[in-house]
């Protein structure tokens, strides 16, 4: 949570409309978005960019929940330490869930605040939704 | 200096959380409102734990095997290990909505039901289910009033601690928490250890009496070894209710299934045509592994935040001030 206090989060956000990617259940309970382009976005920013956007963080997440060796590796170990190793080490996922909200602050320096849009990191909402705050109307469209 | 001191009045999330959850150490542990079963569970681990380890295992140390003490010692860690973590971690909590999301989602129910309402007659219904495919079978996600949001699929409401909880499998008043997504594996691995234990535990105390009985008379071998006696006892009252549990689990992990699905019967095929289970893999083991070896997904509640005090809707206090509810006083 070191990021809160940068520039880029003191935008005011609580007062501005907002559009929001629900999740994608059609695959499980695993955690991905739903990589429809919202017609809210219209002259915002084009398709192909949303969806770009939503594909790679759904992809990161993927890669967060599958069962790899590494997460075998992971919880095999803090089964013989009886879980206590997680007091001291940090998980694959904890890290793909930085990693991500390091995609995300950037993707928002160049592509969504120039064009008036900011996303938000979906842990920050509990991982129910993507929120994307329309941060002002003066660009063409709606 | 007036930075730090202004970041030490900042209210920690967990502060004014509106679930009736306990917190404990500054936000980092959480359990349910009640901790009575959790406290009579740990103690009898203790006193179980401490008459085997004081009585038996002397004696087996140097009589059968040095390694005896070891292999209890390890389990008996185990099991507290497995205990704390069931116990002590967030479940799997699925935090509330903020405003703005509530009203998203009543806008998009109201303009999917204006037809429905206008043949009606009726103005204004709160949302109520969404349909979702999962798997390419169609399951209906309902709304949780409390919550503001359609509950994820295998989400349920804990009515005790007042939230949302994914893959909700049961509240356990015995360990002290909801049973859920995050804590499943370590509540698994608690009953069976915890049966595993007692066998362990009844095995060694039967070998102290025997081997006692053939160093000297059996009524004297039984008064010294009351002990034991008192060990058994209590390590078969517990087998009996851990026993079939640990069974019953195990037979949900190779089907990866919750209790809670279970005794609704989602997926029972007399009950509901064609119900099939979308989340098992297909087989047996990898479903075992799936809950034994996933990954251990995050706390969603961000507990040790600090409260944002420029954020003007502060949603989670509003909301339900607006309804009364009874967790709105903050532990």
């Amino acid at each position: 949570m070191g990021q809160k206090m940068d520039d880029l989060t003191r935008i005011p956000v609580s007062h501005c409309p907002k559009v929001f990617i629900q999740r994608d259940y059609s695959n499980g309970t695993q955690l991905s978005f739903l990589n429809k382009y919202p017609h809210e976005l219209e002259g915002k920013v084009d398709a192909q960019t949303f969806q770009t956007t939503v594909s790679k963080l759904n992809s990161m997440y993927e890669e967060a929940e599958t069962l790899s060796g590494m997460t075998y590796c992971e919880s095999c170990l803090a089964c013989l330490t009886a879980y206590l190793s997680y007091i001291c080490m940090k998980t694959h996922y904890e890290k793909m869930l930085q990693k991500v909200s390091v995609y995300i602050n950037e993707q928002n320096q160049n592509v969504y605040i120039p064009r008036g849009l900011m996303l938000i990191d979906p842990v920050e909402r509990g991982l129910r939704v993507l929120e994307i705050c329309v941060l002002s109307d003066s660009s063409a469209g709606r | 200096m007036g930075a730090g001191k202004a970041r030490s009045k900042l209210q920690r999330k967990w502060e004014i959380y509106p679930g009736k959850n306990k917190f404990y150490c500054n936000g980092r542990c959480v359990s349910s409102p009640d901790l009575g079963g959790f406290l009579a569970c740990f103690f009898l681990i203790i006193v179980t734990g401490g008459l085997f380890f004081a009585l038996d295992c002397p004696y087996l140390a140097v009589n059968v095997n040095p390694v005896i003490p070891v292999i209890g010692g390890l389990l008996w860690i185990f099991i507290l290990g497995c205990l704390f973590q069931t116990t002590f971690i967030d479940p799997g909590i699925i935090p509330r909505a903020t405003l703005h999301e509530a009203l998203e989602i009543d806008r998009l129910y109201q303009l999917e039901n204006q037809q429905l309402q206008e043949t009606n007659g009726t103005s204004y219904q709160a949302p109520r289910f969404k349909e979702v495919q999962i798997k390419g079978r169609s399951f209906k996600l309902s709304y949780c009033t409390t919550c503001q949001i359609y509950r994820p699929p295998r989400a349920s409401h804990c009515s005790r601690c007042n939230n949302c909880v994914e893959r909700f499998d049961h509240h356990c008043p015995m360990v002290g928490n909801c049973i859920g997504k995050r804590n499943y594996r370590y509540f698994y691995l608690f009953i069976l250890s915890t049966a595993t234990m007692c066998c362990y535990i009844i095995g060694c105390n039967v070998t102290v009496i025997v081997l006692r009985s053939k160093e000297m008379d059996v009524g004297e071998a039984f008064k010294k070894s009351a002990g034991s006696l008192i060990q058994a006892v209590i390590c078969l009252g517990s087998l009996a209710s851990v026993g079939g549990l640990a069974c019953y689990h195990s037979m949900l992990v190779c089907k990866e299934m919750t209790t809670n699905e279970d005794i609704k019967g989602t997926y029972n095929d007399r009950k509901f045509k064609e119900a099939v289970n979308p989340y098992s893999r297909g087989n047996c083991v990898l479903n075992c592994l799936a809950v034994l070896c996933g990954p251990r997904h995050p706390s969603l509640i961000d507990r040790r935040g600090f409260v944002d005090p420029t954020d003007e809707t502060p949603t989670m206090v509003d909301t339900n001030g607006a309804r009364g509810l009874p967790g709105s006083h903050h532990v």
